[in-house]
């Protein structure tokens, strides 16, 4: 059909259809310009975090009645509302939600600038939860990345700036790869749309698409080798901003993976299993092993994020190989269904491990600034240990039903090696683990305690391990999940 | 339905202890005690008199039929033997903890760890199993760490990165079996001990994988056992480890070990090749001479008799190794339609394998009563190296008759518990490894003089004065060491208590053709 | 009909649990509970006599657990041993109640006899190997318990240990024996429903278990019995215990270590010898052998040592020699059965003089301070007479004069010996017990006089001596018994060997051979008195003589199980495992302060100054590409 009519329709088709679905979208975008408007008048940044928070609240349901259902493609394939979209569009959600109170201590001046950007960014989440154009991706992605190198600057200090100058610099230099590898895209396959790929002209264009887009989202989502901006910055910023980059930031990078590389490379597979199983590896053995002797608390937490990122990227490598092998849709949506309790569950457990730092007043966190918090605080102590032992992946919490379910779908992809070699990393990982935990518990405060525990840093920490725990025993959501899977391919 | 409330209800006075800020020793010893006396209630209600094999009191409640996760619950004679006796240990524990203000929190980890091994030991559904597994650990790393003695943060760690790196092998096996059934059942997803403790379905599995899971079940319950040469958390974490952690390790953890051995694989006892089985033997051989001359040179008497009880668990690979081997010669159909008590016609391997159970038994008791006497002997003398003991018989002639009594029980004194089960599994596995039993004479003969030397080092001689005057234990913690010793004796004098139930589990395995 | 027999052990148990308990407050009601007891049980023992003679042998048998039953089994052998037992136990324990009079802990002392009588009742009249095993350990506890009474001498513990220990290595064969009978005998239909280790089971149907089993492995298990038997019974080389154990109360060496337990074995290989008999020859050979050694081996170390206790110690081993022998000679088809009555008989005389001569000794010794060194006494036949000519009763029975009753028991089974010789064929180890035991006799009369002429002749050697009384004559009682029992237990010997097997043959041997025994006691007699009647002994020093190390190093056997497998064997053994062992844990902390230590290193490359993090990046990145282009290669 000539282009012409091709564009009026789908506009024409598309628009009415957008403002139902995407209504959470304006809802939170409008309601972020209100803050900027608000903040002339000087309003208590109480009122502010209440706003966005009841915001974000509202749009939970908003999304989850507009967007769920059976798929509705828009636009030609570019975006796709679908079960699977709206469910990490809830969770990217969910983990914005999560930083909104605790941040509140920190942000002093230009509060509503931090919560209108907050409102923004997950406005830019949501729509990349359902777009599967590599341009909507990437437009949706800068948004998102611009605004947290906004966010990581809030604080005094000159650690803080250092830090977010780094993301920055690293952040753009993945933004470029994400240019050059999408040009590539193009070039090899004549299209942005990752789905409905019928000829590759050029292999190997399509090959250096894939490194580039790799190195790009690695970037993202700080894989081994380009994780290092990632310790800098979780050190220096504000900790809920930390917990924010590593927690939502980082399973959106991982749900735009999963999307571009299983998705927009369904022809390729091959490769992109030998891609990703090395870096999955040495994502996971680096993270673990690095942080066994640090010493410095925020480092070690982002070391364990490190790791947990080559956990989650293990679904990718799951679904590619099964799918190369030809091993059936049911282990690919179950390790698909794996990859979404997951991104759930590590909202909680690391944007609480992070949040948890809250309770400590001071920027450099060393181990030993922990030390006796049990005696300060047993609740807190308690509930830090559970969200540990979570990332460790102990039973009884989410954390060990997110592994459980990981290593399920390894060993039914016939992938023993790579489960044995996961299985390796969490057992040594248990040990950087209890090595806080025994600062915690048995060794004695420090002479001048730093301790700020007050309603607003305990609460947040107690309420995240309640979730991880109650996570652990929502046996009756997997099955939920499986029959989403299907989704990611549209 | 009394099952699961008894384990409810030791779930939950474990959490309510929390809410106990001050007279939580009564609380827990009440509590336990509590539990306790309804176990053997139960007992007495399902397996005094009319108990034939098989699993009794089973329920299933469903929490995800698709991915086959149920809540699902039963026990055989066998493991009702070790909900007793974990019970008692869980008492005992509570019994001898210190009372100090900081031992508050002791209590509840005793009672956590009691509420994982009930969850252990009736799950029939293997990720409550491999959840409760874990679950015991916690308790036990945090009351070394909280309360350990010497280089407590070293060995908690140790004790927990070690033995967890054994049940992640358990849980890969598991996942091996589940991800083999849902393939040879067309994706039925179970965890379901039922469904996948089934000879013929592992036997379908490709060998390699096959290996691979009974290779990551008996590591990760070796570990626990424990058995050469996985046992390097032992000696720190016996030793650093505060009485009650330590009576719960003894106790406790070789009851998981045995209880994966007889209890899990038992049933599929037709998975092991022959090769497997020698490998057993020979490593419960191993660990009965090594442990038994390890033990020998130590001077602290709580690391020798840790090194004690592992030697005695050697008894327990022995007996299953022999016993299988035995039995495997033996077709289902003759278990099912034997009379299993016509010793003249049919006896393959039931010797052995009932001693090696009530071996299981025996030593929890005799461990636990040996470390409570040494608690009490560290309590009054504020030693436990033999040099700087000596002659105490003296001072504390009741507490040192104790602590000898518990030592002959320990070396297998008939008339005591100990001897049973070793006499069982020494004269029963002679028919399958005949003369390598004189390597067993050895390690007994070994095990007999260290313990008499420990008694003559610490107990007799002259009185070493530096010690100063010390008083014998009053009646009431005589009382704690009279019940176990009493219950050490009656199962020594009476063994029938433990060992009908036991032969009927192995004849009820025979019936449904797991030999 | 009601079966006494229970109680015949039960009794003493409760005793046992009464005398404690009441001993804890009144010290001195302990021992007369004990002994009450123990009457009793000889009471029960009596009625059981009359049961058995009525009616035939009683057997009671109850399931135990898996294969194994529990009960009693009371035949003739058992009745003689469970008569000796109790009588003998009544007496030492009557003796005791002055001897312990002023021991603190009496209440303890009494309480263990009288569990240990008990133990040595039950034993003798179980019906079950394993639970002849069960009060086998039982007694063997209480002999530990017992020499360590006084545990805070030293030297006691550690006898006790030793004893506990190397009784311990004969037990362990004991049960490999077991093992290996029950494993060939299980599954054989020839039980119709007995234990496979049930006693009458065994030894009525002796013929079809050899058929079953086969000759030689049977006869590997009676030789595994055999040991246990040389465990129990301190015969060569598992003898070294019993000297020491000399370190307890005299009456506990009286009751334990000369009349009952030590009999236990002989008793094991009388109990099962139509084991022994149906089995491969050598079996019986082989005891034959290793009791008459036996029977000069302690006799020539019995030569050389000068302490009371421990030269009665010795001559217990010797005679408990002959017992065992006689059994042995049982290997020969006509004296079969009759041997065991011979060595029944021997036990039951020897039981009677060997406690009486421990008594006498304990007198001695309370008189003497537990000053043991034979050297340091003489003269007391003056100054404690009654004692004294008590003991020279038990010297002569000892030395087997006419008339007491141990020639009449020992000239029969120096006779037997010969017979044995004789009957078959000759042959040179057919000769060699008769010539032991003929040497034993000798040696038994040297050192038995040695012992005698040194304590009661001559001149007092030390203060104590000069001082020594007599004890009240009312305790010495129950030593006039036995004393009367050693003299004239002889008239009853063929209703004796009758009781236990019928119409035994009294056996006799060519007058020069019957001589030579007597011609012996003579020799020794005169010679002993040469040199130990008088002082003369004084002027002969041996110790320089190379033969005379020897013996007195008792051919180096303890020193080869302390000081070879002990020390140099077993130590080391144990010192390298636990050296292994703390390598190998410290190994598990290595790897893992080595993993931490790669993690230090790898932080490295996180320097914080972002020009580096894109060399690490881009070079990061062509390494896997270069990696991945393999992979696809391959």
């Amino acid at each position: 059909m000539n282009p012409y009519v091709f564009f009026t329709t789908s506009i024409t088709s598309g628009l009415s259809g957008v403002l139902v679905h995407y209504s959470s979208v304006f809802f939170l975008g409008i309601v972020g310009f209100i803050i900027l408007a608000l903040g002339i008048f000087r309003i208590d940044k109480r009122i502010t975090a209440g706003i966005t928070f009841a915001a974000m609240a509202i749009s939970l349901p908003v999304l989850y009645f507009t967007t769920s259902g059976p798929a509705v493609s828009m636009f030609g394939g570019t975006i796709i509302f679908n079960d699977f979209g709206t469910y990490f569009a809830m969770v990217m959600v969910i983990s914005s939600m999560f930083i909104v109170f605790p941040a509140l201590q920190k942000i002093n001046l230009k509060s509503e600038v931090f919560y209108a950007l907050l409102l923004f960014i997950t406005v830019g989440m949501i729509i990349a939860a359902f777009s599967y154009n590599i341009i909507t991706i990437f437009i949706a992605f800068e948004s998102v990345s611009i605004g947290t190198y906004v966010l990581a600057s809030f604080g005094k200090d000159r650690r803080t700036l250092e830090a977010s100058i780094k993301y920055f610099f690293t952040g753009t230099v993945g933004t470029a790869f994400i240019i050059f590898g999408a040009s590539f895209f193009f070039m090899a396959t004549s299209t942005f749309n990752l789905r409905g790929i019928t000829t590759v002209n050029s292999p190997e264009a399509f090959l250096i698409a894939l490194a580039f887009l790799i190195i790009g989202f690695g970037f993202k989502m700080a894989l081994f080798p380009l994780h290092q901006w990632a310790l800098d910055t979780y050190d220096g910023t504000e900790n809920s901003v930390s917990a924010f980059l590593s927690s939502g930031t980082k399973i959106l990078a991982f749900l735009i993976i999963l999307r571009i590389f299983l998705v927009g490379f369904s022809s390729d597979l091959q490769s992109v299993y030998y891609f990703f199983v090395i870096i999955a590896i040495l994502t996971m053995t680096y993270g673990n092993i690095a942080a066994l002797s640090q010493n410095n608390l925020k480092r070690l937490l982002g070391y364990s994020s490190i790791a947990q990122a080559g956990y989650l990227i293990l679904v990718v490598v799951i679904v590619a190989y099964s799918a190369t092998n030809k091993l059936g849709s049911s282990v690919i949506d179950f390790a698909i269904a794996a990859g979404m309790f997951y991104s759930l569950v590590y909202i909680f457990m690391k944007g609480g491990a992070f949040i948890t730092m809250n309770v400590i007043s001071k920027e450099k966190i060393e181990l030993s600034d922990i030390s006796g918090l049990a005696k300060r605080s047993p609740a807190t102590a308690v509930s830090f240990a559970i969200i540990l032992l979570a990332l460790a992946g102990i039973p009884l919490t989410g954390g060990f039903m997110a592994k459980y379910y990981l290593f399920i779908a390894l060993i039914s992809g016939q992938l023993w090696w790579l489960a044995i070699i996961a299985i390796l990393n969490s057992a040594i990982s248990v040990f950087y683990y209890l090595r806080v935990i025994q600062q915690m518990f048995w060794k004695e405060p420090q002479k001048k305690d730093t301790f700020n525990l007050t309603g607003w840093t305990k609460s947040p920490v107690i309420i995240s391990a309640i979730i991880v725990v109650a996570l652990g025993l929502a046996y009756a959501m997997f099955p939920v999940l499986i029959s989403a899977a299907g989704g990611l391919f549209g | 339905m009394f099952l699961l409330a008894i384990f409810i209800i030791s779930i939950l006075v474990s959490i309510g202890s929390f809410a106990f800020t001050s007279r939580r020793k009564e609380y827990a010893i009440i509590s336990s005690a509590v539990v306790m006396v309804l176990t053997v209630v139960y007992s007495l209600l399902h397996f005094a008199s009319s108990y034939s094999g098989g699993y009794v009191s089973v329920s299933n409640i469903a929490l995800s039929t698709s991915t086959g996760i149920y809540f699902s619950t039963a026990v055989t004679g066998f493991t009702d033997w070790l909900l007793i006796l974990g019970t008692v240990i869980i008492f005992i524990a509570a019994l001898i903890t210190k009372d100090n203000k900081d031992s508050r929190t002791m209590y509840s980890y005793i009672l956590i760890a009691g509420a994982g091994l009930y969850g252990i030991l009736i799950s029939r559904n293997f990720l409550f199993f491999y959840i409760f597994w874990e679950v015991v650990l916690i308790p036990v790393y945090f009351m070394i760490g909280q309360f350990g003695g010497k280089n407590k943060d070293s060995a908690s760690m140790k004790f927990f990165v070690y033995t967890q790196f054994g049940s992640l092998f358990i849980l890969l096996a598991i996942l091996t079996l589940y991800n083999f059934y849902s393939l040879s059942h067309s994706g039925v997803l179970t965890f379901q001990m039922s469904a996948l403790l089934n000879t013929s379905f592992i036997n379908t599995i490709p060998v390699l994988w096959k290996d691979f899971l009974i290779f990551g079940f008996l590591f990760g319950f070796l570990v626990k056992m424990p058995s050469f040469p996985v046992h390097s958390w032992l000696p720190d974490s016996y030793e650093s480890a505060p009485f009650p952690g330590t009576v719960i390790l003894a106790g406790g953890l070789s009851v998981m070990g045995g209880y994966g051995l007889f209890g899990i694989l038992l049933p599929v006892s037709g998975i092991f090749s022959s090769t497997v089985l020698y490998v057993l033997i020979l490593l419960g051989i191993i660990s009965l001479i090594y442990f038994a001359l390890t033990a020998m040179f130590q001077q602290s008497l709580k690391r020798m008799m840790a090194f004690a009880s592992a030697a005695a668990m050697g008894f327990v690979t022995i007996a299953f190794g022999a016993g299988i081997l035995e039995a495997g010669t033996i077709s289902a159909s003759a278990y099912a339609s034997a009379n299993i008590y016509n010793y003249s016609t049919f006896y393959s391997g039931i010797l052995e394998l009932s001693g090696g159970m009530f071996q299981i038994v025996a030593h929890g008791l005799i461990m636990a009563m040996i470390f409570a006497t040494l608690y009490f002997i560290t309590e009054k003398t504020g030693k436990q190296t033999m040099m700087n003991l000596g002659g105490i018989f003296r001072e504390a002639p009741v507490l040192s008759s104790l602590f000898l009594a518990g030592l002959l029980a320990s070396l297998g004194l008939p008339g005591l518990a100990g001897f049973i089960g070793e006499f069982s599994i020494f004269v029963g596995s002679f028919q399958a490894i005949s003369w390598i039993i004189f390597f067993l004479i050895f390690g007994m003969i070994i095990t007999a003089s260290y313990h008499i030397w420990a008694a003559q080092k610490s107990l007799f001689g002259p009185y070493n004065e530096n010690l100063g005057k010390i008083g014998d234990i009053n009646s009431k913690e005589i009382s704690i060491l009279m019940g176990l010793l009493i219950m050490i004796f009656i199962i020594g004098i009476v063994p029938n208590l433990v060992y009908v139930p036991l032969v009927s589990y192995i004849a009820h395995l025979g019936g449904i053709g797991a030999l | 009909m009601f079966i006494y027999a229970w109680l015949i052990f039960i009794s003493p148990l409760v005793g046992f649990v009464l005398s404690y308990l009441v001993g804890i407050k009144y010290r001195n009601w302990s021992g007369i509970i004990a002994s009450t007891s123990i009457g009793l049980s000889l009471l029960f023992s009596y009625l059981t006599y009359l049961q058995v003679n009525a009616s035939g042998p009683i057997h009671e048998s109850v399931h135990w657990f898996y294969s194994i039953n529990y009960g009693i089994y009371v035949d003739h052998l058992s009745l003689v041993m469970v008569l000796m037992v109790s009588f003998v136990g009544l007496m030492i324990h009557l003796y005791a109640m002055h001897y312990m009079g002023k021991d603190p802990n009496r209440h303890v002392y009494f309480a263990e006899t009288a569990l240990f009588t008990a133990g040595m009742l039950g034993l003798v009249i179980s019906s079950n190997l394993v639970f002849f095993f069960l009060f086998w350990e039982l007694v063997g506890l209480c002999s530990y318990l017992l020499i360590g009474f006084w545990f805070f001498k030293p030297n006691a513990a550690s006898a006790a240990k030793k004893a506990f220990i190397v009784t311990r290595v004969g037990d362990l064969l004991f049960l490999a024996g077991m093992a290996l009978l029950y494993t060939h005998l299980i599954g054989f239909t020839g039980l119709n429903g007995s234990s496979p280790l049930s006693i009458p089971y065994l030894i009525n149907n002796a013929g079809l278990v050899a058929a079953h089993v086969g000759k030689v492995t049977l006869g590997i298990v009676s030789v595994l019995f055999l040991a246990a038997a040389a465990g129990k019974s301190s015969q060569f080389p598992l003898h070294v215990w019993i000297p020491d154990a000399m370190e307890g109360p005299t009456t506990v060496s009286a009751l334990i270590h000369a009349a009952t337990m030590v009999t236990a074995g002989i008793y094991l290989v009388a109990r099962l010898f139509q084991i022994f008999q149906a089995s491969a020859p050598f079996a019986l050979e082989s005891v034959a052998i290793l009791g008459a050694f036996t029977a000069v081996f302690a006799g020539i170390l019995g030569l050389v040592v000068n302490d009371l206790k421990r030269i009665l110690a010795y001559s217990t081993i010797s005679q408990l020699g002959y017992m065992l022998a006689a059994i042995g000679l049982g290997g020969f088809l006509t004296i079969g059965y009759s041997g065991v009555a011979y060595g029944m008989y021997h036990l039951v005389v020897h039981a009677m003089f060997k406690a009486l001569l421990f008594m006498t000794a304990g007198s001695l010794l309370l008189a003497m301070m537990e000053l043991r060194d034979v050297r340091r006494m003489g003269g007391l036949w003056k100054r404690m007479p009654v004692t004294v000519t008590l003991m020279f009763i038990g010297a002569i029975t000892l030395a087997a004069i006419p008339p007491t009753a141990a020639y009449f028991s020992k000239d029969a089974i120096i006779d037997a010996a010969w017979t044995y010789f004789t009957g078959s064929g000759y042959g040179f180890i057919s000769f060699l017990p008769w010539l032991f035991l003929v040497t034993g006799a000798l040696l038994t009369v040297l050192y038995t006089f040695r012992m005698f002429f040194l304590v009661a002749l001559g001149k007092p050697r030390s203060k104590l001596a000069e001082e020594a009384k007599d004890p009240p004559l009312h305790v010495q009682i129950p030593l006039f018994f036995l004393a009367a029992f050693s003299l004239g237990f002889g008239i009853w010997q063929s209703h004796f060997y009758d009781y236990i097997s019928p119409s035994t043959p009294i056996p006799s041997a060519p007058i020069y051979i019957e001589a030579i025994p007597w011609a012996f006691i003579v020799i020794g007699v005169v010679i002993t008195y040469y040199l130990y009647g008088t002082e003369r002994w004084k002027h002969f020093h041996f110790s320089g003589n190379p033969l005379y190390k020897v013996v007195k190093n008792k051919f180096y056997i303890d020193y080869l199980f302390t000081n070879i497998i002990a020390e140099r064997v077993i130590l080391p053994l144990s010192a390298a495992f636990s050296t292994f062992e703390s390598h190998y844990n410290t190994s598990v902390d290595v790897v893992g302060h080595d993993t931490m230590r790669l993690g230090t290193f790898m932080r490295r490359i996180q320097d914080g100054i972002i020009r580096n993090y894109f060399v690490v990046l881009i070079s990061g990145i062509s390494i896997i590409f270069i990696i991945m282009e393999i992979l696809r290669l391959i």
